[in-house]
């Protein structure tokens, strides 16, 4: 087995120096000659019909360039989701336009304005004149599912508010219940949780004078988007074109359209480029959310733990369009579903419409509403059955060697077991599960959480493609361009990328240089979300990197008069094996290349393929059993990654992820008025973001057992570290408290009443 | 003012906020907004040794004083050690926090060399991140200070 050079190396990032040194440039930061400022004006009514909308004050403005609304643009539907997987078949029904004369969310733009500057954009949209005649509001889903609710939006599948109804039934769960000696049930409500990625949402469009489209945008997917844009303005692809310079986050809030079709709009009726710049406070209301939801799920189990049954319902809470609410609910029901052993297992899943903030895509992609319930219901069930958490986990979790109840595939690597054991030692689960240490008001205990993800989403419904491709060429000086569609969130894919490449090719790391994003340049590849890029894009990487040094190798050989076989790459050199002093560099070989009227220059397409990481986390807490306060005082995360390409950056992953999980946990929701729709701490004021001094030091273990089906048997790690958090912390506040918590976020308010109800016998 | 060490004078608005007249006067587009209400510190800089929000202060607050921003750190290309650090650890992920973290931590480290992880923690709160948990930042600053030790 040989040792590898580049993978499994502590590379730093390729663009950490840029980032370090300020010279990095975002979004906000480019400037084109001629730019012009857009501005969006939002509706303060979460339910209302445009009555009048009156420009013409604000068009006699000076420095106002053009001003777009439903009156004056063309009337397209579309559904904001394109290239996600839909399992089972539910492909996004249209509903949703650029501008419409019924506004449903509080927040939602009438009117999109292009000036000379900020300053005159704002006063553009105070001129403006809107009479709107407000409409019935629903914010609830489960009112906006009675009869009589004012019907907020419909699609070609819809009945009333009920969006969507996704249903998955396998096996017969009247039968398991019958056949179980004990069920658990639960019924759960979870939080707005937003992305608050620290840069808001900016981006720049450029229509020009040969009618070609142009968007910069710091934007997870920008093939996808690049289609998207080309269908909603009737444009060919290759007269669209997306840049993503680098992005100040993304974590999943910007997929497929964020801002990019108002832009574009503007862009193309000012005939000058535009750049369109979101406060804090309107990227907090007008991007996508977590969807809340509401859960009703029942677990039945034979004494000696087997299940018999896993029945879930849920209601998601989409606002008014549908976005990646089929693909969300879905999802979420097949990750309740999917986890423990069990031949009957049904879901129902409601996507209904709303007047809320809308929701879509957010790491963890519905896994962490599902995984807050289940991870406490197996907490029940194993007290139920006076059995250990972790050892009935062990024993109910399908895992290495079993086939994957959702996708149907053999499950070829995992260390789950592993990293039950490795993250119980470290949290001290021996010394500390139900001691229940105090100090005054201070009670401790510890929880567990536990998951089986994904590698992208490839494989996981029958018949869905998601497409990665990437080329590799040599440069006559030796180095290696490596171009891929992926995008760099901030993850380090691109230097990922160039440590997989530099393997195959045996040659130094920073002789890789990675193209990523522009659709100009780069191979269509999905995007990076849903764990995804460095699985699939990295397997086209090796693909193409192969090719590319069968090519070197045969080249070489006619230089060396060797056998390709015979052949190997070091140090940037092709050499004889046992021959050293026999070689040619990598420059000669191109260069070789070149004079055969050639050049070495490769693609590799990834297969469909998926391989499921693991993960088990342990919370250890302190609850204040007056005030309800919860600190989290130590934080485990054991994770079963196949094969870390850079120890760093998935560690990075994993101790973001669990942040998100925190958060998700504990503190942040965006609270809507049941009223009026508002959203009322869309700030950070309000919204509570923890700090360096409210989280404590997260401790990652990296555990390896390489998967045949990823590059280097990498598997994917973006979000596998979010949606076990909350239920590890929940599990850690019962084991201290002996109070369960329903909702989230667990707010001091919420712990506090439980821990009441508690006392009083429940 | 000074702007990293070069004297400037300029004619400003009154409404000028101090962050958009160092992104836009002097394309110093590194120091970012994340909020505009003085509470993610993407904005921070340097300001006569204190590390202040610069969303939350006009330009004309600014005169006569020294400002420091991310740009100004490294000198004759050689990084600062809060830079280097950042970069070996893996605090940078997405980058759009760190110039504001890096130059809390400096102002921090200027005045006390020797912090504790609590007190590094308590400073760092002054600045939002949402890639990297805050894990791989405190453990940059860690190590930035005991290398100046």
């Amino acid at each position: 087995m040989t040792t590898l050079k580049a993978v499994g190396q502590r590379v730093p990032k390729a663009d950490a120096l840029e980032k370090v040194t300020g010279a990095a440039r975002y979004t906000g930061d480019l400037k084109l000659p001629g730019m012009l400022h857009g501005k969006l004006l939002r509706s303060p009514h979460a339910h209302a019909r445009i009555r009048r909308l009156d420009t013409s004050q604000a068009l006699a403005l000076p420095g106002v360039v053009a001003i777009l609304h439903h009156g004056n643009m063309v009337r397209k539907v579309f559904a904001q989701s394109e290239y996600t997987a839909t399992a089972p078949a539910a492909a996004p029904p249209p509903d949703q336009y650029i501008f419409d004369a019924v506004v449903r969310f509080a927040g939602e733009p009438v009117a999109a304005i292009a000036a000379v500057d900020a300053e005159t954009a704002e006063r553009a949209a105070e001129l403006i004149a809107v009479d709107y005649d407000p409409l019935p509001v629903v914010t609830d889903p489960l009112e906006a599912l009675q009869p009589g609710a004012p019907v907020v939006n419909c699609n070609p599948v819809s009945q009333g508010n009920l969006a969507l109804h996704i249903p998955i039934h396998i096996g017969d769960v009247a039968a398991g219940f019958s056949a179980a000696d004990v069920v658990v049930e639960g019924r759960y409500r979870t939080g707005r949780q937003k992305h608050v990625q620290t840069e808001p949402y900016t981006c720049v469009a450029d229509f020009d004078g040969r009618g070609r489209l142009t968007v910069w945008s710091p934007n997870q997917t920008p093939h996808p988007l690049r289609k998207q844009l080309a269908d909603l303005f009737d444009l060919p692809l290759s007269k669209v074109r997306v840049v993503t310079p680098h992005l100040g986050g993304g974590f999943g809030g910007r997929v497929g359209f964020v801002g990019e079709q108002w832009a574009a709009a503007l862009a193309m009726a000012a005939r000058r480029p535009v750049r369109l710049e979101y406060s804090r406070m309107e990227d907090f209301v007008g991007t996508e959310s977590r969807h809340p939801m509401i859960l009703e799920a029942r677990i039945g189990a034979r004494k000696d733990g087997t299940l018999t049954a896993v029945q879930l319902k849920t209601w998601a809470n989409c606002g008014p369009y549908i976005t990646q609410s089929p693909d969300v609910t879905a999802v979420h029901g097949l990750f309740f579903l999917r986890l423990y052993r069990c031949p009957n297992r049904w879901y129902d899943g409601h996507v209904v419409y709303t007047n809320t903030p809308v929701a879509g895509a957010y790491r963890g992609f519905g896994a962490p509403q599902a995984y807050f319930a289940l991870e406490q219901m197996l907490d029940r069930l194993a007290e139920k059955l006076g059995r250990d958490p972790l050892d009935l986990r062990r024993q109910l979790t399908v895992q290495k060697g079993e086939v994957d109840q959702w996708t149907q595939l053999p499950i070829e690597s995992g260390r789950f077991a592993d990293c039950l054991a490795a993250g119980a030692r470290a949290i001290g689960w021996e010394q500390n599960r139900g001691q229940r240490h105090r100090d005054g008001p201070w009670v401790r205990g510890v929880g567990c959480g536990c998951i089986m993800w994904v590698s992208g989403t490839a494989c996981l419904h029958p018949g869905m493609v998601e497409g990665s491709g990437a080329t590799v060429r040599l440069n006559l000086d030796g180095t290696v361009d490596v171009v891929s569609g992926a995008t760099d969130l901030g993850t380090g894919i691109g230097t990922a990328l160039a440590q997989v490449a530099a393997e195959q090719l045996g040659m130094p790391v920073d002789s890789v240089r990675v193209t990523l994003g522009d659709t100009d340049v780069t191979p269509f590849d999905a995007g990076s979300h849903a764990s995804r890029s460095m699985f699939h894009a990295g397997n086209a990487v090796v693909l193409a990197a192969a090719d590319a040094r069968r090519q070197i190798l045969d080249l070489a050989a006619g230089m060396l008069e060797a056998d390709p076989a015979d052949l190997e790459l070091r140090g940037g050199r092709v050499e004889v094996r046992g021959a050293p002093g026999r070689g040619a560099g990598l420059a000669e070989v191109a260069m070789q290349a070149y004079l055969k009227v050639t050049e070495v220059a490769a693609r590799g397409y990834a297969p469909q393929a998926n391989a499921p990481p693991y993960a088990a986390h342990f919370a250890e807490v302190a609850v204040n059993t007056e005030t309800g306060q919860v600190k989290l005082l130590n934080y485990v995360a054991a994770h079963d990654v196949g094969r870390a390409i850079n120890p760093t950056i998935v560690e990075g992953q994993i101790e973001g992820a669990v942040f998100h999980g925190i958060g998700y946990a504990l503190s942040e929701d965006l609270v809507v008025d049941p009223a009026t729709g508002s959203a009322l701490n869309a700030s950070f004021m309000d919204y509570k973001f923890l700090t360096a001094a409210d989280v404590p030091a997260i401790t990652t273990i990296l555990l390896e057992d390489p998967d045949p089906n990823g590059p280097y048997g990498a598997k994917g790690i973006g979000e596998v570290g979010v949606p076990p958090v909350a239920g590890a912390i929940a599990n850690a506040i019962y084991d201290a408290t002996g109070a369960r918590l329903t909702e989230v976020p667990m707010t001091p308010e919420r712990v506090l009443v439980a821990i009441r109800a508690t006392r009083n016998g429940k | 003012m000074t702007v990293n060490g070069v004297a400037r004078t300029c004619t400003v608005a009154v409404k000028r906020l101090l962050v958009d007249f160092l992104r836009e006067e002097f394309d110093l587009t590194g120091t970012h907004v994340g909020c505009g209400h003085g509470v993610c510190g993407c904005c921070t800089v340097i300001l006569d040794g204190q590390a202040v929000k610069s969303c939350l202060m006009l330009a004309v607050q600014a005169d006569g004083c020294r400002v420091e921003t991310i740009e100004g750190l490294a000198r004759e290309g050689n990084l600062h050690p809060l830079q280097q650090a950042f970069v070996e650890t893996g605090a940078v992920q997405c980058g759009f926090c760190t110039p504001g973290m890096v130059m809390t931590a400096k102002a921090l480290l200027d005045e006390r060399p020797a912090p504790t992880e609590q007190e590094i923690r308590a400073e760092l709160s002054n600045n939002l991140c949402r890639c990297t948990g805050y894990v791989k930042i405190v453990q940059a600053v860690q190590l930035a200070a005991g290398k100046a030790r």
